[in-house]
This record gives C-alpha cells, structure tokens and sequence, in this order.
C-alpha cells in the first residue's frame, strides 16, 4: 500500500509539472502538425495550452491567430512555407513584434472555426486580432458532406450545445454522431486526454523519443511543384468530388446553411474585435470552365454581398493570386503563400492590427 | 475492445470493484461483464454467441442420456457450423468455383459482408472439448447455465484464448464466492499484465508497421531484407501473441483464477515436438488431445502416426484462417514433426548420429529457429505468391549480395533474442526476482519503477488502433 501511496504521489507531481516542462516548438512549429492531429483531434489541447502558456510567460498582449482550412494552414508545403512563418517573417522585416499563431488544419470547415473560437476562449487566448480564411465550397449545399463540423464535433457539442443540436441533423447524416457505447468511449478518451496531462502531451512525447529510429518519411516530389508541371491534375479535378467543390447552383445565404449559421455565430463573437475574413484565391486557368459560369459568378457576389454588411474586415482574393502560383486548383507553392502573406500583411496594416 | 485501451481498463476496474466487494455475486458479476465485452463488438453476435451457449449448455445435460449421442452431434454439428459458416464459406467456395469451374455467384451476397465473430475459433474449440470431456466421462456437465456463460465466455479469454478446459476452469469458478483476495496473486496478476502490456505496446506494435511495409513490398525486397522481414516478424507474432496471453493470464489472476499458460519461451526449442509444447500450449495440446490422439495418436505403427500428426499440423493451419497460407504453414509444421519423429528412429538405430551435448543442443536450436522464421513467412505473407517469392529470395544464394547487408537489422533481431533469452531467465527465477524486489529495494523507489513502466506504457500505446494478430483467427 506504501507502494501504491508513492505511485500516486509521482503520478501528480507529473500532472502538474508535465505542461511547464514542454517548451511550444515541441508541438508547435509555424502550424499545428496536421500528421499528429489527424489521428486524435485532442492533440489540439496540448497546442493551445502551450500558446496560452507562452502568452503570460512573454507576457504578449499583441498576437495575430489565424484560423482556417488548408489554405491557411498552407498545405501542402512545410511549416516554414506557411503565412504564419511568412507573416512572422514581415513582421521581424519591420521591426514590429507581432506573435503569429496559426491554429488552421485541412479540412475545417465553419463549425470548426467556430468550435476554435470557444475552445481559444476556454485557454484565455485572445482573438482580438483574427484572421479566418474562407473557401468558395464552404458555402456550398451539403448534400449530406462535407460534415459543417469536420474535425470538433465532439468539442462542440461539449461547448455550445445549443449550436451542436441545431447542426446534428447535417453531421448525423455524415457520421459524425455517435450513440451508445461509441459515444461514451469517445466522450471518455476525449476526457482523459483532455484533463490527464501525460494522456495530454504523449503523442508529442512519443513522437520526440521515436524520432532517432523512425525511418525518415521520403519528401513527396508533387510538394511545392507548381500545377502546371502535374499532368495528372485536369483530368483528376473533372472528379465529382472536385465538381461538387465548384457547384454553380444558387447558394443559400440564410441560417439554414450550417456556413451561414456559424459564420453569424462566429462574427456575433467578434463584435469590437479587429477581424479580417478572407475567400481563398483559386486558381482561374485550371479551372475556367468552372468559374466562368454564370451561376458561379452569381454566388461570388452573394458572399460579397453577405459581407458588406458585417462588422468585420472582407477580402475577396478570388482572383488576387496569379495562376502560375498555384500547386493546384486552390493550394499555393512557397512563393504564391509569400505573396498571400503580403496581401494579408496588407490588410492588417490597413486595419491597425499592427497598432 | 482491446486489453490495452482506456475503455478495458475502465471496464476491468469496474469489474474488479464489484467482484471484490460482492462476494455471493460474482458469477452475475462476470457474467455480466463478459456480456458487455463481447457485445461492444456487436450486439448480434453477441446474441449468437448467447444461443450457442444457451443450446450447447442443454444439451450438455442430456449427453448421458439414451439421447446422448444425439445431443453431443447436435451441439456438436451446430458450434462447427457456425464456425464454417462464418469463417470457412467463402474460403470453400471461393476454392470450389476455382477448381470445379462453377459459379455460384455469392460475390454480391451477404456472405462477402460478414465480419468474423469475436473469438469464433477459441470459444468453438473451448465448447467442443467441453462437449468431448462429458462423452468421454472425464467432466460432468455444468449445472448452472450462469457458470457455463462464465466459463465459455470469459472477457479475459474469450478474444484470443488461452482455450481453457472444463476440468481446470469449471472447479475454479464454482468456488469464485468463497475466494478471498489474495494481495500476493493480486501484484502477480499486476505483473502479468504490465509484461503483456510492455510486449505488445513496445515490441510488437512497434514492430509491426516495419514489418507491414517489408511484407508488402515482397518484389523488391533484397535477400537481407528477406531475412529480416521474417525474423522481425517471428518477434512481432511472439510479443504479440504472448504479450496478450500474459494478460489474459494476469486478468484472470486479479480475479483469483488461474489460466493455462500459453507459451514458455518457444524460440529455445531444440526440435518440433520441442516447439509444440511451448508455443500456443493450450492449442497444441488441444489438437494432440481431440485430433491426433482419436486418430490413433503412435498407437497404430510408426507409418499411421506420421500421418496423423501431418492431418493434425494441417487441420491447426486451417484452424488459423482461411487461406492456403495457412494451410501450408500447418503442412510445413507436420512435416517438421515427421522428420523429426524419423529422425529420431534413425538415432537409435543408427550409432553415428550425434548423441547430445551443449553444442548439439544449441546447434539443434539455432538450425530449429530458422526453421521456425521460414515457417512463419507462409503464416504472415499476402497470398501464396508472394510467401514463395520471400522464401526464394531468403533461400536462393545467387539472391545473396554482401552489400545488402546491415549490421544494424541484425542487432536489432540479436536484441530480441537476448530479450527472449532474459524472459526465459526472469521465469525461471522469478520467486527470487520477486524476493528481491521486494525486501531489497525501498517503497520509494519500487513505486518510481512501477510510475516509469506505467509512463512509457502510456506513451507509446495505440490503444484501440492496435489489435492483436491472434484476435483475427
């Protein structure tokens, strides 16, 4: 029993210790590791808890977070190819001391950025300065997927559960809505992961230990390739999936559009905060026959339209990056990430963020 | 629900609560248990697996009666069909259409969908020598359908064995109300389960995806990584399948029960028959006792037995799945086992045979051992072809090039063997490990080992991404 009395004792020491011994760059780099968080969803935590730790030790009272999808998180580059380590680069340039904090992952959508806001909330971090980015498909009718909720349902459902029934009906239809003992082993692995620190941290850890006899991962050769040099890609992009990204049908623009629902939510939350959302570049040559329809063009406007009357900053970039910087229909090379970087540097300036 | 997940260890704790805390209901306590593990994996075959039980048990009542035999082909005829039906029909025919040029067009049928029950073969196996003991008058039938349930349906057995007889688990759970808690059994079960734990989380699992990339890549692998892919697999299938025994054993421990041990450090045998007692134990025996020996077992002139024990080694290859892989590695088996047998008839007969000795022996297990790594190659390829595309890659001299070579990988598969080697030296010692390590070293610093295997497990555990390989037979 004197045994078992020891085992607890360390077993807290560590609990409480563990979160003051890891340093950020252990789970952040520039980005969240997609290749981490992909697989558990609760790795999240341990990034936020250390960007909030980092927050009051240097005692930074001006920081800029960046939400979004794929875009944002400037796939399929490497972290030091992102906006986050661009923007961070322009900021160094002129001498302002502005910390970048970019918290976007592949494949958010709305119901994320939002759950994200609640969940940066929930560990003191500020969004007093936000970027969001924004795809055309996000506004697009689901019929059933993409779920409006990829990645959070579950932190939804725990922090606004309100906005979670609202949504069910669209994320049940897409699976992402567990019963019985499903549900329950979820909620409890999300639990423990969430409050028992080495839980919290060991993918990361484990990550750091394996890491001199993991076999390194072969870079992709299509990384940082421009589209043109994919030969695969036009006739990859005829794909219904890829189609459906670029429906030229009449979007909806009320609540009933779980897109429109969470953005309202997400712009009430950011009422007297400096907010600048932006709607991604796509790349126009590649996918003329898609964006030149009539119908397509439509829509364009009506987000244009849905913005102009919102209290935060709108940049329309459909059309701002140039074709030749594109990796593919959407996804920049290094160089097209640099040059959105400048425009959003941009528009910070423009707005005072920098103030 | 794997041994190694949050969800288990909620389950198990619960369990063990109740179960201690509740003496007179233990039996209900376990049967419930057991209820919800195998029901996590599907309510529906959850139900299947009740009514078997539920049909086997009654009939089990009637075996001595003038009905008996009826009864006994009955419970017997229904385990084996659902075993067929769910794990062999396709496999028959898939093979019936190919070598009878038929088509039954079952390729959009329901059968294609079906998803193998938890633990088919283990309970299967379990129940029929259930059955077997009555008619053979070495057990008398369970009187309590509870009991049975419990006995077939152990959440620490059911998934991957160990196959456990009536006469040594029925007796132990009859007496399950009067067990005291015994600490000393309580930190031996603890043990059991933290080295099962460390097995399957720090070698097996992080072997496998090694192993899984070598494997599918058969065509280009080189002679050296041939090798290498077979032995790191040979360590992989034994932490694995001996990591989940252990805690299957050290599950059963915490609630006072003592389960068949299943392996006893295979990979020092010096011979097949050697083999066969020290991996899988409680198959092995299983086949000897409900195969080979009503075959005729030696009993019927040295030419019979080598052909039962080949009908024996065949039928626990198919019994592993439905695949010619397996076939193969069971016929592979049984012939190892005729040679041997010949080649001990050879010895006595003939004088210039070597007659023993420490170098004989360690000859005989290094020569066994390699043996046993080309054995599993079958067990572990991806079809036919490309088992036979390793094995000639590993066996062919004009495959062998010194440049392929990497003394890393192989001090890789030494440490392994050296681990194997401290696990056999651990067992044999270990009541004076255990005297040690508790008189010798402080609580303080006992508890700091217990708190860093107790990290390290935690680190690198999958959890329910990982299952064990014997779960899938």
């Amino acid at each position: 029993m004197r045994t078992f009395k020891y085992v607890i004792l360390y077993l807290l020491i560590i609990q409480l210790v563990l979160p003051l011994l890891v340093p950020l760059e252990a789970v952040y780099n520039f980005r969240m590791d997609y290749e981490i968080v992909k697989d558990r969803i609760e790795d999240i935590d341990p990034v936020l808890e250390q960007i909030s730790k980092t927050i009051k030790e240097k005692k930074q009272e001006d920081y800029l977070i960046i939400l979004g999808d794929s875009v944002a998180y400037s796939g399929p580059g490497g972290p030091e190819q992102s906006i986050s380590f661009y923007l961070s680069q322009l900021a160094e340039k002129e001498g302002k001391e502005l910390p970048v904090y970019n918290l976007a992952l592949p494949a958010m959508q709305a119901g994320d950025l939002y759950t994200m806001l609640l969940k940066l909330q929930e560990y003191g971090i500020s969004t007093d300065k936000l970027i969001i980015n924004l795809i055309y498909s996000g506004f697009v009718a689901r019929k059933p997927d993409p779920p409006c909720v990829f990645w959070l349902a579950g932190e939804l459902k725990r922090l606004d559960p309100t906005a979670y029934e609202t949504v069910r009906k669209n994320l049940a239809a897409n699976n992402r809505v567990d019963t019985g003992w499903k549900a329950f082993s979820r909620q409890l692995s999300a639990f423990i992961f969430r409050k028992v620190n080495i839980f919290k941290y060991k993918d990361y850890l484990a990550r750091k230990i394996l890491a001199p006899i993991e076999q390194p991962k072969g870079e992709d050769p299509t990384l940082g390739r421009p589209w043109f040099e994919k030969e695969f890609l036009p006739d990859l992009l005829q794909q219904p999936e890829y189609q459906k990204a670029f429906s030229d049908q009449a979007f909806i623009m009320d609540e009933t559009n779980p897109q429109i629902y969470f953005l309202q939510k997400i712009i009430s939350r950011q009422q007297d905060k400096k907010t600048l959302i932006f709607l991604a570049s796509v790349n126009r040559e590649l996918m003329q026959d898609n964006v030149e329809k009539a119908g397509y063009k439509k829509n364009l406007e009506l987000i244009d339209q849905f913005f102009a009357e919102k209290p935060v900053a709108y940049l329309n970039l459909h059309d701002a990056i140039p074709n030749e910087l594109f990796s593919d229909h959407l996804h920049l090379i290094p160089e097209g990430y640099q040059y959105l970087a400048e425009i959003l540097w941009g528009q910070a300036k423009a707005m005072g963020m920098l103030e | 629900m794997v041994f190694q997940s949050l969800e288990f260890l909620l389950l198990l704790v619960l369990t063990l609560i109740v179960y201690y805390l509740w003496p007179k209901g233990r039996l209900y306590c376990l049967a419930i248990a057991n209820a919800f593990f195998y029901g996590v994996g599907g309510l529906g075959y959850l139900v299947l697996f009740f009514l078997l039980a539920l049909i086997t048990y009654f009939s089990s009542l009637h075996l001595k009666g003038k009905r008996g035999k009826i009864f006994f082909l009955l419970a017997l005829g229904l385990n084996l069909a659902n075993l067929l039906f769910f794990k062999y029909s396709l496999f028959i025919l898939n093979n019936l259409e190919r070598f009878l040029g038929l088509s039954f067009g079952y390729q959009n049928s329901v059968l294609t969908r079906l998803v193998l029950p938890l633990g088919i073969s283990f309970y299967t196996f379990q129940i029929i020598a259930y059955l077997v003991d009555i008619r053979r008058d070495r057990l008398a039938p369970c009187r309590s359908f509870l009991l049975f349930w419990v006995f077939v349906s152990f959440f620490a057995l059911v998934s991957s064995g160990p196959i456990m007889r009536g006469e040594k688990l029925l007796p132990q759970l009859e007496r399950v109300k009067e067990q005291p808690f015994n600490s000393r059994q309580f930190k031996s079960g603890l043990y059991l389960l933290g080295l099962g734990l460390s097995k399957k989380i720090l070698f097996a699992d992080l072997l496998s995806p090694r192993v899984a990339a070598y494997f599918s890549s058969a065509p280009y692998l080189n002679s050296y990584q041939a090798w290498l892919a077979a032995y790191l697999f040979t360590f992989q299938l034994y932490f694995d399948f001996s990591g989940y025994s252990d805690m299957a054993l050290g599950i059963g421990r915490l609630f006072g029960l003592h389960l068949t041990r299943n392996f006893s450090s295979p990979y020092l045998s010096a011979n097949p028959t050697d083999f066969w007692k020290r991996w899988h134990i409680s198959l092995s025996s299983w086949i000897r006792d409900y195969i080979y020996i009503p075959l005729g077992g030696s009993k019927k002139g040295l030419s019979r037995q080598l052909i039962y024990l080949f009908i024996a080694m065949t039928v626990s290859g198919f019994w592993h799945g439905a695949a010619w892989t397996f076939i193969i590695w069971g016929m592979y088996h049984g012939i190892l086992l005729i040679a041997h047998k010949l080649y001990l008839v050879m010895k006595k007969r003939f004088s210039f045979f070597p007659k023993g000795g420490r170098i004989y022996h360690l000859a005989s297990v290094f020569i066994f051992f390699h043996l046993t790594v080309i054995g599993w190659v079958f067990f572990r390829a991806q079809g036919l072809t490309n088992a036979l595309l390793i094995l000639k890659k590993m066996l062919l001299v004009n495959h062998f090039s010194p440049s392929d070579f990497r003394p890393l990988g192989l001090g890789l598969v030494a440490f392994f063997y050296l681990l194997h080697l401290g696990e056999f030296w651990l067992r044999k010692n270990q009541e004076k490990f255990f005297q040690f390590w508790q008189q010798k070293l402080p609580a303080p610093l006992r508890a700091l080992a217990y708190t860093l295997v107790l990290l390290v497990l935690i680190l690198f555990t999958k959890g329910t991404e990982s299952g064990f390989i014997y779960a899938q037979f």
